[in-house]
């Protein structure tokens, strides 16, 4: 821990450092296949969002207010 | 100028007939009114001469240039209590409290175009009957003989049909919300979205001739928000990543700009109301969407916070919703998207916090900033060990962050959790780390992001925690008001 990080966690009762390896299976996970996959996700969606953008939403004119029932 | 109708119930408005003339269409409003709101309202004060700023807006800019004359001014209604008296000699409004803005229920502006003329309305949830429970508002002043008053909704109006559209009304909605909640944003008028939509002023009735999504968008942008447009997967009928999302935004305090393009309709998506818990007994991770039971929308054709299912239905569904704009601050990095995947993966540390097991457990998540959430874990000290409780006043978080709670069923039921993390909404997408806090009622994971570090180990603490003898922590709920 540098300076910085030991002033913040300074201030913190109790804290204890964690098992090197303790995190080790999520960080595969996270490095293999969730960024990659949320990446993939997220530039997909920006694809549908550009698809979506120029659908009019032309049958507005044309519709008038309803009564209520 | 001003006039009292006292009621006996909803069907007494009919007298507005006699109150107001045709060109303000009483008939269609008394109906309207008396088809929507409940009987708590007993009296409404009538102003008439009334200037509304947004009518003008497009009178200067369309009515006006007319061959046919519009009156210039407004109509506007006052709904009140049964406490509430008025006295048409001496003007006098009274309550036995003296505290009118207690017994007030909001106003509807009525415009002279004898068509749509439901103008700029902002009416307490509590009184439109089938609203939703969570409802996103803000406060509006209302200045009427002398008294100030707070009412507390979200704003809504007829589309004015020839000048601008429902997309234009759900604009408007949105956007008058965010300046009467926000002060960074400013306020704009009814002509102002009209023209916002286009990259030059379009003139005449162009404006009614539809919009496109980027049109939204655009207003958006130029509104000083950084609008997102999240489309769903039409070739993916299993999208609920989309349906997620929204409810996701939504449970943020973000009023969302709905697009059906099937129907060929825009609203506001401004609350939801959670369907009555379930015991399942059938095993499998589960979001806050499974458990939505109705969104409350604002919708030009109707009072506000109609009420959506989210299947089935008279008028339309949420499944009908294709794609939305989400109008955010500026310092939301990370997208829904990627919580939405993140999340189910933090069960692979959930060992460290006490997660309980993964296929019964539902997941919430939702944005919110720093400060609501160390005012909220101050509010409910009493749950958390006291090291935790200075552990998160002390964590230097963005503006901005995302929390993803967990419960189990049982939990979910009593608006209980086991465990919350909290993420970075700052964060880029290709940090393997994006969390600040990771904790359950006996372990925290702590994450100091106080300097970019290769190493993965660097930064991290563990706190354990007492256990402070209760269920689940309070689920955090304070983004909505609950009607």
């Amino acid at each position: 821990m540098d300076e910085k990080e030991t002033e913040v966690f300074d201030q913190i009762e109790g804290i204890t450092s964690v098992e090197p390896g303790a995190l080790e299976d999520f960080k595969r996970e996270m490095t293999e296949q969730v960024i990659p996959e949320i990446v993939r996700v997220v530039e997909e969606r920006r694809t549908l969002a550009a698809e979506s953008r120029h659908r009019k939403l032309e049958v507005l004119i044309a519709r008038k207010p309803e009564q209520s029932k | 100028m001003y006039s009292w109708i006292s009621l006996s119930s909803t069907t007494d408005l009919d007298q507005l007939t006699q109150h107001v003339s045709p060109e303000y269409a009483p008939d269609a409003v008394a109906k309207k009114l008396g088809d929507g709101l409940s009987n708590a309202v007993k009296g409404v004060l009538i102003e008439r001469n009334y200037i509304d700023k947004d009518y003008r807006s497009t009178y200067y800019n369309f009515y006006s240039k007319k061959g046919l004359r519009y009156r210039t001014d407004c109509v506007r209604l006052h709904f009140f209590d049964s406490t509430v008296t008025f006295d048409e000699k001496g003007l006098k409004l009274d309550s036995p409290d003296r505290r009118l803005t207690d017994h007030y229920f909001g106003f509807m502006v009525l415009r002279p175009t004898g068509v749509a003329t439901i103008g700029r309305t902002v009416l307490a949830p509590d009184v439109r009957r089938g609203a939703c429970k969570s409802i996103i508002t803000a406060e509006h002043k209302v200045h009427l003989l002398g008294h100030k008053m707070m009412i507390r909704g979200f704003p809504s109006m007829d589309q004015h049909v020839d000048i601008s559209v429902c997309a234009h009304a759900a604009c408007w909605s949105i956007l008058r919300h965010y300046s009467e909640r926000y002060n960074v944003y400013r306020e704009f008028l009814t002509y102002d979205i009209t023209t916002m939509a286009q990259q030059f002023n379009p003139g005449g009735l162009v404006p009614s001739q539809g919009l496109a999504l980027s049109h939204a968008e655009r207003v958006f942008q130029e509104a000083g928000t950084f609008p997102i447009i999240v489309a769903r997967d039409m070739k993916n009928p299993g999208d609920l990543s989309f349906y997620r999302q929204l409810t996701a935004y939504v449970e943020s305090g973000f009023p969302l700009f709905a697009a059906m393009h099937d129907k060929g309709h825009a609203i506001a998506v401004v609350g939801y109301d959670w369907r009555a818990p379930l015991s399942t007994g059938v095993a499998g991770l589960r979001y806050s969407w499974d458990e939505v039971k109705s969104f409350a929308v604002v919708d030009d054709n109707h009072l506000p916070y109609v009420s959506i299912p989210v299947t089935g239905g008279t008028l339309y569904n949420a499944t009908d919703i294709d794609a939305f704009i989400v109008a955010l601050p500026e310092k939301v990095f990370y997208p829904a998207d990627a919580v939405d995947r993140l999340a189910p993966t933090l069960f692979r540390i959930g060992a460290l916090v006490g997660l309980p097991p993964e296929d019964q457990t539902i997941i919430r998540y939702f944005i919110t900033t720093g400060s609501a959430f160390r005012r909220f874990v101050r509010l409910h000290e009493s749950e958390f060990d006291p090291k935790l409780v200075k552990a998160i006043m002390v964590l230097p978080f963005a503006q901005f962050i995302w929390i993803v709670e967990f419960s189990t069923e049982g939990q979910w039921a009593t608006n209980q959790i086991t465990a919350r993390a909290v993420i970075d909404a700052t964060a880029s997408l290709l940090e393997f780390n994006p969390l600040w806090l990771f904790h359950g009622r006996q372990e925290a994971l702590l994450f100091s992001r106080e300097k970019v570090s290769l190493d993965p180990n660097a930064g991290i603490g563990a706190l354990h925690t007492s256990d402070m003898g209760h269920a689940g922590f309070s689920r955090m709920d304070q983004n909505l008001r609950s009607t």
